[in-house]
């Protein structure tokens, strides 16, 4: 349901206010991408099996509400960190899996095909990552996948990774982005995972299928806490689906000095 | 195409009322191009990331013949164009990336490829540009994009074009061939004659002498759009019509978006992009 007016948009009641709270990994490389999921407080764990996500899974962020009686959206952010220059985006996390084995040149099914959608069911937009929960091995590879996509194409080739395994590439918490296919416009399954040879190190990685909601950016050395009113900050009313399971993905400062431990604060969220 | 009226109206239109069909284009961009590495940055120059893997993906080729791009050619955010008789408003967006730079989102308006980089005598572009046509083409922008590199002989070449104003006329000469002139994923953005602020329509393109390797190139001609700059690795930058005075800026019904960039170094960057947009 829409929300009708600027004053209604200013003066709803909260509905709920999520907490945002994490402390993060100590060593983290420069510019480099990483999950909080396994992030205390409340850290998420390697999902095994594979498993659709929800508010009340353990890792997500607390205090969203499992229904609505319209639709949710966020007004208010208030998120701080102790040191800045980087980025947190606030990300919806839909369906998990891992068990996949870094050595394993074969095409890997294990804890394969990712839990069906339970939110953005149509898969337009929703991406895809590997997220490394035991280190990799320090051979740079690549690696693709197969998915089904928004036309429910099962079998769809991905194009090649970034770079897998390696220094800087190989670390516990560390993501990677997977491509599309021509055509494609978001995933509804990941079915496989192919390497394009060993990183020498099984370790322990996995795919999660997810949605971007909001971009969080620190802008420097001294910005360190951000206060947004989602409709004069960013100029859009980001809308969160109920029962989503919030966590955050880091773009890592571009500077070896910083010293980033702790993101704290919260969104307070209302209905339309 | 219709404004939108104030503030309440836009509220109401971001939060899904009045058919505003609030989307957010979700997409990012890997530093590969198919199964290879993208070719380096250039510190100071422009790269293209059309054909850079990502979400959605990049091109699987370069272009052939002369051709008008759309939201439908694959290498665009493949958006849908408005509904109805709405028009499609892109309000703000966020980017994020890997390595400092600027970034770029534009229309691709029209393109071609399979160029030789060792042809002296002037390289027929021709074609028509589907947007921002006529009078309203002042905006357009000429670009030379470099496909497979070209030869390290650096020479200069000139492109023969129509202005908005429907008259011949022709670039200063640019360069072209040799170090940070000629390599994959480089742009060259071509100035204008004296006077021009468009392009209308391509003639040819012509080069003063061979680069001594045929390579593949192409012209294309964009409309820039929005503008994002990111000081530092692993940090980002948003646009905001409220704060920013940027946009909205009109999504044009096949509309085939794209990105460039240019960095301080020869790291190819990895970004994260969030495009905001509203129909009415």
């Amino acid at each position: 349901m829409a929300i009708s007016t600027r004053t209604s948009y200013l003066t709803k009641g909260p509905v709920s206010t999520v907490t945002v709270t994490k402390t993060l990994a100590s060593a983290y490389d420069v510019g480099k991408c990483y999950s909080l999921w396994t992030s205390a407080p409340f850290a998420g764990s390697a999902p095994g099996a594979a498993a659709a996500c929800t508010a009340s899974t353990t890792g997500a962020l607390r205090g969203m509400p499992t229904t609505s009686s319209g639709s949710l959206f966020m007004r208010a952010s208030e998120v701080w960190a102790n040191d800045g220059a980087f980025t947190l985006t606030l990300c919806d996390r839909l369906s998990h899996q891992s068990g996949l084995d870094a050595t394993d040149t074969a095409e890997q099914t294990t804890n394969l095909p990712t839990a069906a959608l339970t939110r953005y069911t149509d898969g337009v937009g929703v991406r895809a990552l590997a997220e490394v929960y035991t280190q990799i091995g320090a051979t740079a590879r690549t690696f693709t996948i197969t998915y089904t996509d928004t036309e429910d194409n099962t079998g769809v080739v991905s194009p090649a990774s970034s770079v897998f395994g390696s220094a800087n590439n190989r670390e516990v918490a560390r993501y990677f982005s997977i491509p599309l296919a021509a055509g494609d416009t978001g995933i509804k399954a990941v079915e496989s995972v192919t390497l394009s040879a060993s990183t020498g190190t099984a370790g322990n990685f996995g795919i999660t299928l997810y949605y971007p909601i909001k971009t969080f950016y620190f802008s420097g050395r001294d910005r360190k806490n951000l206060f947004e009113d989602d409709l004069f900050t960013k100029g859009w009313i980001t809308e969160v689906k109920p029962d989503a399971c919030l966590f955050w993905l880091m773009e890592a400062p571009g500077w070896a000095g910083s010293s980033i431990t702790t993101v704290q604060g919260t969104i307070e969220l209302i209905e339309g | 195409m219709a404004a939108i009226l104030d503030l309440d109206e836009y509220v109401n239109l971001v939060t899904g009322g009045s058919s505003g069909t609030p989307i957010v284009i979700n997409g990012h961009k890997l530093d590969r191009v198919g199964a290879s590495a993208a070719a380096a940055s250039i510190a100071g120059g422009w790269k293209s990331m059309w054909r850079y893997n990502g979400s959605p993906a990049g091109a699987s080729a370069a272009p052939g013949a002369v051709a008008t791009p759309t939201n439908a050619t694959e290498g665009s955010l493949l958006q849908a164009d408005a509904g109805g008789s709405r028009s499609k408003w892109l309000v703000g967006g966020a980017l994020s990336s890997s390595a400092a730079g600027t970034f770029i989102l534009y229309d691709r308006l029209l393109h071609i490829g399979g160029l030789n980089g060792t042809t002296t005598t002037a390289q027929a572009v021709g074609g028509t540009i589907g947007r921002y046509t006529g009078a309203s083409s002042v905006g357009n922008e000429l670009l030379v994009e470099i496909y497979t590199q070209i030869g390290s002989t650096g020479t200069t070449a000139v492109i023969n074009y129509t202005d908005p104003d429907n008259n011949a006329a022709a670039t200063p000469a640019f360069i072209i061939g040799g170090t940070g002139y000629r390599e994959a994923q480089t742009v060259l953005r071509v100035p204008l004659a004296a006077g021009d602020g468009g392009v209308r329509a391509v003639t040819d393109i012509d080069l003063l002498a061979t680069t001594d390797t045929a390579g593949d190139f192409g012209v294309t001609v964009i409309r820039p759009l929005m503008t994002f700059g990111v000081g530092a690795a692993g940090c980002s930058d948003f646009v905001n019509m409220f704060l920013t005075g940027k946009g909205p800026v009109e999504l044009q019904d096949g509309a085939c978006l794209g990105w460039l960039y240019s960095t301080n170094s020869t790291t190819v960057p990895l970004i994260n992009f969030q495009l905001y947009t509203v129909e009415k």
